[in-house]
């Protein structure tokens, strides 16, 4: 014990370290938020699909060169959400299949402009990171992590604002637009906060990791409560626990950071299931 | 009865958990001795045993690499010269400024990345790092040696240029292409055509 102590004091005086924790801490504690919401309505794949249009259009930053790809990845990812939505309430193409098709499009039109155009000596390496997020969480720099503090905190806040209204949409969203509600509207916000913390949880575990961090604390949550609030508070520290001891075992162990969060959020739920499983659900 | 299985589970995960607790009474941790480690050095010959002291007496910023002209004769296999850790050193007990042999791969990897990105906030500092040793040839130019660092997926790498001092000749006073190796040095600057490039200039280099 006093070794990993000793070592992790020694990892604590590099800079980068402390902004992984921060980034990591707060981007667990976003996602976790609107995870529930996600599961109950049933957009567990809208956080893969979306995951995906970012990192279309993080190649074309790159192709195009741009210093700050957040400034092109933010507003297409923020549109591909709204666009989703829309589509999901039209007939013509059904929510599942337009996710479907937006998730592989971009995928592959984001390879393929990279693959044409891009300057990089190491393609493999720049769409294995960008995927998998291997250590882009360790290699923030200081702009970064203010950015994504400001981007946290709108999150947050738009939560704690509107913590009424989501959960009335969420569970049932023809009594919201009975009692006054603009469903749709409110159905908009929750997109667009997805899209930030999509956008914001990249650096942390990758494109094709995203989904999980949004998904497994909710569920995992929901194996030992039933009432909406506790669930949502469970999930928020299930989350931040996870993202923490990921971090913190990756750096020590030299794992890729991304799937060590995942793994230990596996490993959460998997605990969470039986101890529901023995307690039949604990009431919140 | 599941309440009783449940009851029994959490007794015993809470005694194994308690059990793992016992406080370790081992040595601290086991860090890597520079003579422990069994193979040759390939050392400069006419450098003296690396003093991080001296460190500054390097005149970064005018290595011109299309100017390079080593005056070491040779790499030496003797096993001498490796520089001694500094128990009492720099930040991290090890007497070099930036010591990414005691880091895990995911740490070293990163560390390596920043001094990519700020390059300038590390001019000066002395290193040791471990790495493959990567062989660069041009018929048009001199050759490039670089210590390769890749990640923990290993799907990225890094690349810290090397020079040496004298006048090695390539491969008999070199380290073997894609072996492993451990480099200790200085991290340095030099402007080429106008651009500022960044290398360790070495003071020793040991196979691991």
């Amino acid at each position: 014990m006093s070794i990993l102590i000793e070592k992790l004091t020694l990892y604590f005086e590099y800079p980068f370290v402390r902004y992984a924790l921060i980034v990591g801490i707060l981007i667990a504690l976003c996602s976790s938020l609107l995870g529930v919401t996600l599961v109950l309505k049933r957009f567990s794949f809208i956080g893969d699909g979306l995951s995906h249009v970012a990192f279309g259009a993080m190649a074309i930053a790159t192709v195009m060169k741009l210093s700050n790809h957040m400034l092109l990845i933010l507003p297409v990812t923020v549109i591909c959400a709204i666009l989703l939505l829309r589509t999901g309430q039209n007939a013509k193409i059904k929510g599942d299949a337009a996710v479907a098709m937006i998730s592989v499009g971009a995928l592959a039109l984001g390879y393929l402009l990279m693959n044409i155009f891009s300057a990089s000596a190491n393609l493999a390496g720049d769409v294995c990171s960008t995927l998998f997020g291997s250590t882009s969480i360790l290699t923030l720099t200081k702009t970064e992590v203010w950015l994504c503090v400001a981007l946290s905190v709108v999150v947050i806040a738009i939560f704690l604002l509107f913590y009424h209204k989501i959960f009335a949409v969420t569970f049932d969203e023809d009594f919201a637009k009975a009692t006054g509600i603009k469903a749709d509207q409110y159905n908009l916000l929750i997109a667009v906060v997805i899209a930030i913390i999509i956008v914001l949880a990249m650096n942390l575990v990758g494109s094709l990791l995203i989904s999980a961090l949004v998904i497994f604390p909710a569920l995992s949550a929901m194996r030992l409560f039933k009432n909406f609030k506790s669930v949502i508070l469970c999930s928020a520290i299930l989350s931040v626990f996870c993202a923490v001891l990921g971090i913190l075992t990756s750096i020590l162990a030299g794992t890729p950071v991304g799937s060590t969060i995942v793994a230990v959020d596996i490993a959460a739920f998997a605990i969470c299931s039986l101890i529901g499983w023995i307690w039949g659900g604990v009431k919140g | 009865m599941k309440r009783t299985f449940g009851m029994t589970l959490i007794l015993l995960m809470i005694n194994l958990a308690l059990a793992g607790c016992g406080k370790q009474t081992a040595p601290g941790p086991s860090l890597p001795q520079g003579d422990q480690a069994d193979s040759g050095q390939y050392g400069a010959a006419g450098s003296e045993q690396y003093d991080p002291e001296s460190a500054e007496d390097f005149d970064i910023n005018s290595y011109p690499s299309d100017s390079f002209e080593p005056t070491t004769e040779q790499f030496q296999d003797d096993g001498a010269g490796y520089p001694q850790e500094d128990p009492a050193g720099s930040g991290n007990n090890t007497g070099f400024d930036i010591d990414l042999t005691k880091l895990s791969s995911t740490m070293v990897f990163s560390e390596v990345y920043n001094m990519m990105i700020s390059p300038e906030e590390y001019v000066g500092k002395t290193i040791k790092a471990e790495g493959i040793f990567q062989v660069f040839q041009d018929s048009d130019n001199p050759n490039f040696y670089a210590l390769v660092i890749a990640d923990a997926t290993a799907c990225c790498q890094q690349g810290l240029e090397l020079i040496w001092d004298g006048d090695p000749v390539y491969p008999d006073d070199f380290p073997k292409e894609n072996s492993e190796i451990e480099i200790t040095g200085v991290y340095k600057s030099y402007v080429e055509e106008g651009s500022t490039y960044y290398y360790v200039h070495v003071n020793d280099v040991k196979a691991v």
